[in-house]
C-alpha cells in the first residue's frame, strides 16, 4: 500500500524531449509525444526517478495532489486459497512483506494479479509496489506475475526494467557453484529452505502477520 | 555512577531536497551523557583521525597502503573510474573518505600518467546526493570537473556469470579499468553477514535494482554474497578490475587504510579486522532489552553512528548474526527498540512497521506519513516535544543518539550503566567464545 500525496508535472518550455524521463518510469506514467514528457497523472506513483533522470534540465517537479490518493487492493475480492496458490507458486508466503518501503505484502500484489493486473506496471499502480526504490521488491514482483502464466519482456528502447536479470536464485544454484564456493554454505542453505528450517524473510524488524 | 558530558557529534549535511536541520541536536537533551568506547573495551584500537581532525595521518596511510599496490594493470592511455559510495560519506563527516579519493587520484597519475581518470558516485537513494557531497569535500575540483553520478535505475549492462545475468549500471564500467573505493562500518551485519562484505558493492553500489533485489530476496542471508562474488569473479569485472582500496575503522575513528589487487585478500583483511574491532559492541548491543532510538546523524535512518555502530545494528533484533550457523527465521525476531525518534534524517530505506516512530519536524513527518506504513507514528514540533511522547509510549528512559559520533556514545545515564556494567562478561564472552568461533566459520584461523 502506498498513499500518492504528490504527483510529477513538466514545464513544456524547459522540456527538450530528450526521453530520459519515460526511460525510467516503472509506471509508464510519463511517456514522450511529439517530443513532450507528458505524465498520466492516474498512474503516476510519485517515485521521482524521472525528476532525477531530468535532473539537468530541471523540467519535472513534484505536484502535490489536493487530496492523496491510497494504492491498495481490497484483499477480499478474491478468494484466499487462489492467492496463497499463486503466492505458493512463486515460493512466496502470502504474508510475507515484499517491499520494505511500502510495506506491501505478497498477497497483496497476487490479488492484484488475480484482479488483472498483467504487467508489472500494472500491478504497482494497484499496490504501490515498486513506486519507491524497486531494489528489493522487483523480483518477487516477477515472479509472481511469471506463477500467474504473464512474462514480462525487456524493452530496448527504454530500461525500466531487465526481468531476465532476476533468474539467478539460491533454488537454483548448479550444484558446481556449491561445490566451489563452500563459504556461501549453498548446499546448506538450499537443504534448509527445504526442510523448512530457513525461510527467505528479507526484513526481520516488519513481524510477520499471524498465519 | 558519574559519566562525562555528551560529545559533540560531528555537523550535519544541509539536505538539498527540503528536509530542514533541526534547531536542537540529540546531544543537547537535557541529562546526557557519554561513555568512551576504549572505557568498554580498551582493546579497541587507538584512531589516526575523528571528525574534525587532522586529515594528514589518513593521506598518509592512504599512500603507504597504494605503496604495495601493483599499478601496471593501468595503462597510460587507459580511462579509469573510480567508483566510491555515497555511504563512505557518511562516516566521521566524510572526511577521511574524500581524501583516500583525492590520494587515489594523485598515485594513479603519477604512477601510471593517465588522465583520463573520473570520480564515480553511487547514489544511496537519488542524484541529488552528488551534489549535496562532492563539493563538500572538494573532489569535484580535485578530479578537475570530471565526477558522475550514477543510480539503480540507470541504463544497465549485462554480466554474465555462472549463476546467469546479472545487471551492472552501464556507466560506472565505461572505462577501460575501474578502482573500487570502501568502507568498512558494521552498517547491515544482517545481510551481509560479514562473509564477502567488500563484495557486496558490486551487487548495491554499482548495479540495477533487478541484480540488488536478486541478492535481498532470492538468497539467504549466509550465502547471498555468491552474487557479488561471481560478479566481481565474471570476465566482465575482471578485465577491468584495477585494485581496491578501503576506509578502515574501529569505533574509535579511522585507524588506517587497506588496499590491494585482489578484493578476495582485501575482503579477508577487512573481515578479520572488524570481527576484533567492532565485534564486542556488536555483542553489548545485541545484550539490550529496551531503548529508545534518537536518530540525528546524517541522510540516513538506518547508517547513522553512535560509538561507530550504526543504528541497523539495533534494529534487527537480539540474533548473533555473525555467526553463519544461524538460520534467521521468522520466529525469533523482536527488537530492543521501543521508539525511534526523529531529530534528522530524510532516507528511511525501509517501513517500521511496528516500532514507534517519532519525528520531531514536520518536514520529517511527511516522509513517514506519505507511506502510511508505521502502525503508530506522532508528528511533534521539536526534540523536547518528540522525546516526551517516546517516554510516553514506551516504559524506558534509556536513550541512545545516533548523531555520527565515533569514540564514544551519547545516550542517556540509564543506558551508559548499563553498557559499563555489562561490558566486561561481554568481552570475555567475546574473546573465549564467540570471536574463535566466527574467524574459523570464515576460515581466518586454523580448525583445532
Amino acid at each position: 500500500m502506498l498513499i500518492v500525496a504528490s504527483v510529477v508535472a513538466v514545464e513544456a518550455d524547459k522540456c527538450i524531449g530528450c526521453k530520459a524521463c519515460d526511460r525510467v518510469c516503472p509506471t509508464e506514467a510519463i511517456i514522450t509525444v511529439n517530443k513532450l514528457a507528458v505524465v498520466e497523472e492516474s498512474a503516476c506513483t510519485g517515485c521521482n526517478k524521472c525528476i532525477e533522470a531530468c535532473m539537468d534540465h530541471g523540467a519535472i517537479s513534484r505536484k502535490r495532489l489536493e487530496k492523496p490518493v491510497w494504492l491498495r487492493v481490497d484483499l477480499e475480492s478474491q478468494p484466499e486459497e487462489k492467492v496463497a496458490e499463486l503466492c505458493a507458486g512463486a515460493r512466496l508466503h502470502p504474508a510475507q512483506s515484499i517491499c520494505p518501503c511500502t510495506g506491501t505484502r505478497a498477497r497483496e500484489v497476487a490479488v492484484a494479479i488475480l484482479n488483472g493486473a498483467t504487467t508489472p506496471a500494472e500491478v504497482s499502480i494497484q499496490t504501490g509496489v515498486r513506486g519507491v526504490c524497486s531494489m528489493w521488491c522487483t523480483s518477487a514482483v516477477l515472479r509472481l506475475l511469471s506463477a500467474a502464466g504473464h512474462s514480462t519482456e525487456s524493452n530496448p528502447k527504454n530500461w525500466r526494467l531487465y526481468p531476465d536479470g532476476v533468474g539467478p536464485s539460491i533454488w537454483s544454484i548448479p550444484d558446481s557453484v556449491a561445490d566451489k564456493y563452500p563459504e556461501y554454505r549453498l548446499r546448506e542453505s538450499r537443504d534448509a529452505l527445504k526442510s523448512g528450517d530457513l525461510e527467505l524473510v528479507g526484513f526481520p524488524n516488519i513481524r510477520q502477520e499471524s498465519e | 555512577m558519574r559519566f562525562a558530558k555528551a560529545v559533540t557529534p560531528p555537523h550535519q549535511p544541509e539536505s538539498k531536497m527540503g528536509f530542514n536541520l533541526p534547531a536542537m541536536r540529540g546531544a543537547e537533551l537535557p541529562d546526557l551523557v557519554s561513555v568512551d568506547v576504549q572505557d568498554l573495551f580498551p582493546d579497541i584500537p587507538d584512531a589516526i583521525h575523528n571528525y574534525g581532525q587532522d586529515v594528514a595521518p589518513v593521506r598518509k596511510a592512504a599512500e603507504d597502503a597504494l605503496a604495495n599496490v601493483d599499478f601496471s594493470r593501468i595503462k597510460a592511455t587507459d580511462s579509469v573510474n573510480v567508483l566510491c559510495s555515497e555511504h563512505g560519506f557518511g562516516m566521521m563527516g566524510g572526511t577521511a573518505y574524500a581524501e583516500i579519493l583525492k590520494t587515489i587520484r594523485d598515485m594513479v597519475v603519477e604512477k601510471t600518467g593517465a588522465t583520463k581518470i573520473k570520480l564515480g558516485f553511487a547514489c544511496g537513494l537519488n542524484r541529488v546526493e552528488a551534489l549535496e557531497i562532492l563539493p563538500e569535500h572538494g573532489l569535484d575540483k580535485h578530479y578537475e570537473g570530471q565526477t558522475f553520478q550514477f543510480g539503480p535505475y540507470d541504463k544497465g549492462v549485462p554480466i554474465d556469470t555462472e549463476i546467469g545475468r546479472l545487471y551492472g549500471i552501464g556507466i560506472a564500467f565505461k572505462a577501460n579499468k575501474i578502482i573500487h573505493v570502501h568502507y568498512d562500518d558494521p552498517r547491515e551485519l544482517h545481510f551481509h553477514r560479514l562473509n564477502g562484505r567488500a563484495m557486496k558493492a558490486f551487487t548495491m553500489s554499482y548495479a540495477r535494482l533487478e541484480t540488488r533485489s536478486v541478492y535481498h530476496t532470492q538468497f539467504p542471508t549466509q550465502s547471498a554474497n555468491i552474487v557479488p562474488r561471481l560478479i566481481y569473479e565474471s570476465d566482465f569485472i575482471q578485465k577491468k578490475f584495477a585494485f581496491s582500496t578501503t576506509l578502515s575503522t574501529s569505533p574509535a575513528g579511522v585507524i588506517g587504510v587497506e588496499a590491494n589487487n585482489s578484493l578476495i585478500e582485501l575482503d579477508k583483511v577487512l573481515t578479520e579486522r572488524t570481527l576484533r574491532n567492532y565485534g564486542k559492541l556488536v555483542k553489548l548491543f545485541e545484550s539490550l532489552d529496551e531503548c529508545i532510538v534518537v536518530i540525528d546523524g546524517h541522510r540516513w535512518l538506518n547508517y547513522s553512528h553512535a560509538g561507530g555502530m550504526t543504528s541497523c545494528n539495533l534494529f534487527f533484533g537480539p540474533q548473533d548474526y555473525l555467526d553463519l550457523d544461524l538460520n534467521v527465521t521468522r520466529k525469533n525476531q523482536t527488537s530492543a527498540v521501543k521508539a525511534i525518534v526523529i531529530n534528522y534524517m530524510w532516507k528511511q530505506a525501509f517501513a517500521m512497521s511496528e516500532i514507534p516512530v517519532i519525528s520531531a519536524q514536520p518536514s520529517i513527518s511527511r516522509l513517514f506519513q506519505r507511506r502510511g506504513v508505521e502502525k503508530q507514528f506522532y508528528a511533534c514540533e521539536g526534540l523536547t516535544e518528540a522525546m516526551e511522547k517516546a517516554y510516553e509510549v514506551t516504559d524506558t528512559r534509556k536513550v541512545i543518539v545516533f548523531d555520527g559520533t565515533y569514540g564514544a556514545i551519547n545516550c542517556s545515564p540509564e543506558l551508559a550503566e548499563e553498557f559499563i556494567t555489562k561490558a566486561p562478561q561481554v568481552s570475555e564472552e567475546v574473546e573465549q567464545v564467540h570471536l574463535p568461533k566466527w574467524l574459523k566459520q570464515r576460515g581466518l584461523v586454523p580448525a583445532h
